[in-house]
């Protein structure tokens, strides 16, 4: 997965033929574009044009797919820079100086999808409330990840990386780096650059297009340290080493707990606002059962049962077809502005 | 008695398996009620490269030994009806006529043969041989074949082979290249096969979601259904 270029240099303390201390060296290398450049070249002008000749509702909808990103992106910049750099300082993990040297660079990145998304929403998105006062980190949200069930994979992050930076134990640290670098990058992350990536034949947004092709890069880093990650427990499980017991079984166990809420992912940017753009709740969930097999089945080797992946969707999409989204979202919004009104007052920094 | 896979006789099979599985029945209560629940199963990329003398000997066996016991009036007799296509291809083998008819006929591909085949050989034709043939020319479109199944709130009302593919619109299609039907026969799990994409499904996901059980009772069922492969 990793390609191995013999590196030019060696050190004493450094294992530069370690494959994390290559993945560090390609974020160095590759991971460095600069937001604020961005903003200046391409600038924002036809974006914002574009943004401006939109329906309500085609707005509603990128509002919506942009906002699970928002909310995404701050929670694992977060939960990156604590629970999961000190995580890969773990002994029952190989080369724990790579592993954080890269993990560096994967918070960096973190911050700067972030940094895009927030200056990004806030000049050309610029006719609704950004929600800035929310601290998803401190549980809210907006309102639209809230309500639906994104927010619950994003709780789930932060307590299994906490959870996994407390006891170093192998099979916490598969559970977290399951659900971070498989669910919420590997599928969450890729089925919603897919929709970004199809915007153009529906509404040309030049900026937030050519951004993506970074993020999506850095997200290939990403997801091939937590799958590389994944494969180091996987074959000392296989190995018969006793503290690593369990770890394919929890692999597979945190995708049924995650995999109902990642659907309502699907929902939320598609079938929530009616589909304007047509992104298609069908192909969008298709597209994630094709991640699923990659990643658990090929990659990693994982018995993935698929009826109960499909059953697990089944039952929650059946619980949010149910829903008066617009109560849900009314309920979530004023608890936005009681949360505002506490910050406003002085209640919070 | 195994059915020749692909063939309308192996799809009818597959539906009485169908009818007569209680897990599928219960699992797929209500299918098709409100929507189109129907399917085509669309086999691509047919091996049509496959020649007479490469299909199973079961198939092929019977006809070398036909073709091989004929005697030499008869050979002459047929020779005199041979269409040029089977002339031509007589004259890139060697040996006396008869060993060249043979040879010429079993080192056609199932593409070529009906440009080869006339009555007088046809006659010589096995009778399972003949039917199968006879399928292959009728049914295959550009490498693929089309298999109609109706699906209804636990039944399956009709399957055909279908001539025309746009003699029907079916609610869902699962499309993919023969090895990989063949493998789903074998006994590959077919929500994995659709997931890695070796089999494709088109049609709404969030509509099959709650049938996950017949889903994987439709492929177990073809797993089960006793076949032999034409290819
Ligand atoms: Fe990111
Ligand atoms: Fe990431």
């Amino acid at each position: 997965m990793v390609e191995s270029t013999k590196p030019s240099y060696s050190g004493q303390r450094v294992d530069t033929d370690d494959k994390w201390y290559q993945l560090f060296q390609k974020g160095v290398e590759l991971g460095t574009w600069n937001v604020e450049k961005l903003f200046d070249e391409i600038g924002f002008k036809q974006d914002k044009e574009t943004w401006e000749s939109l329906e309500d509702d085609e707005r509603a909808q990128i509002r919506y797919l942009l906002s699970g990103f928002l909310d995404g992106e701050t929670e694992v910049a977060g939960d990156a820079a604590t629970n999961l750099s000190r995580a890969m300082g773990a002994d029952c993990l190989e080369g724990n100086r790579q592993k954080e040297m890269f993990m560096t660079m994967l918070t960096l990145t973190e911050h700067k999808h972030t940094q895009f998304l927030d200056i990004y929403m806030n000049e050309v998105m610029d006719d609704r409330d950004n929600y800035a006062e929310l601290d998803p980190r401190k549980g809210t949200r907006v309102p639209i990840v809230q309500a639906t069930g994104l927010g619950e994979v994003f709780e789930h992050q932060g307590l299994l990386t906490a959870k996994a930076a407390q006891t170093d134990d192998p099979v916490d640290i598969a559970r977290a780096a399951t659900n971070y670098h498989l669910n919420v990058e590997g599928i969450l992350a890729r089925v919603g650059s897919t929709a970004i990536s199809r915007l153009p034949e529906r509404a040309n947004l030049p900026l937030l297009n050519y951004a993506f092709k970074f993020i999506s890069t850095d997200e290939g880093r990403h997801i091939t340290h937590g799958v590389e990650l994944l494969k180091e427990l996987l074959e000392k499980e296989q190995a018969g080493k006793p503290a690593y017991q369990g770890v394919e079984e929890n692999i597979v166990s945190t995708l049924y707990e995650d995999v109902p809420y990642m659907a309502d992912f699907a929902y939320m940017y598609t079938d929530a606002v009616g589909d304007p753009l047509d992104f298609d709740i069908d192909s969008t969930l298709m597209r994630g059962g094709n991640l699923i097999d990659g990643m658990y089945n090929e990659t990693l080797g994982c018995d993935i049962d698929y009826m109960q992946v499909m059953d697990n969707v089944s039952d929650r999409y059946n619980e949010i077809s149910e829903w008066d989204l617009e109560s849900r979202l009314e309920e979530q919004e004023r608890h936005y502005q009681q949360k505002r009104g506490v910050a406003m007052d002085g209640g919070d920094d | 008695m195994a059915e020749w896979f692909p063939s309308r006789e192996w799809l009818h099979t597959y539906r009485a398996a169908l009818n007569n599985n209680e897990t599928y029945r219960e699992a797929s209560e209500g299918w098709g009620v409100d929507f189109d629940g129907d399917f085509v199963f669309e086999i691509t990329d047919i091996p049509t490269e496959t020649t007479i003398a490469d299909l199973p000997e079961d198939l092929s066996g019977e006809f070398r030994e036909n073709l091989e016991s004929l005697s030499d009036e008869h050979v002459d007799e047929l020779l005199t009806d041979a269409p040029s296509a089977l002339e031509e291809r007589m004259g890139e083998q060697d040996g006396d006529d008869h060993e060249r008819l043979v040879a010429a006929v079993l080192s056609t591909s199932i593409s070529d043969i009906p440009e080869v085949t006339f009555s007088a050989l046809r006659e010589e034709y096995p009778a399972d041989l003949d039917n199968l043939l006879d399928q292959l020319e009728q049914y295959l479109n550009d490498g693929t074949i089309y298999a109609y199944i109706d699906l209804y709130d636990g039944e399956c009302l009709e399957t055909t082979v279908l001539q025309d593919p746009e003699a029907r619109d079916p609610g869902f299609a699962i499309i993919g290249p023969y090895p990989h039907w063949k493998d789903l026969l074998e006994g590959a799990d077919v929500m994995e096969s659709i997931f890695s994409e070796d089999l494709e499904l088109d049609g709404s996901t969030t509509t099959i979601l709650p049938y996950s059980e017949a889903a994987q009772e439709l492929g177990d069922t073809a797993g089960r259904v006793d076949d032999r492969y034409l290819f």
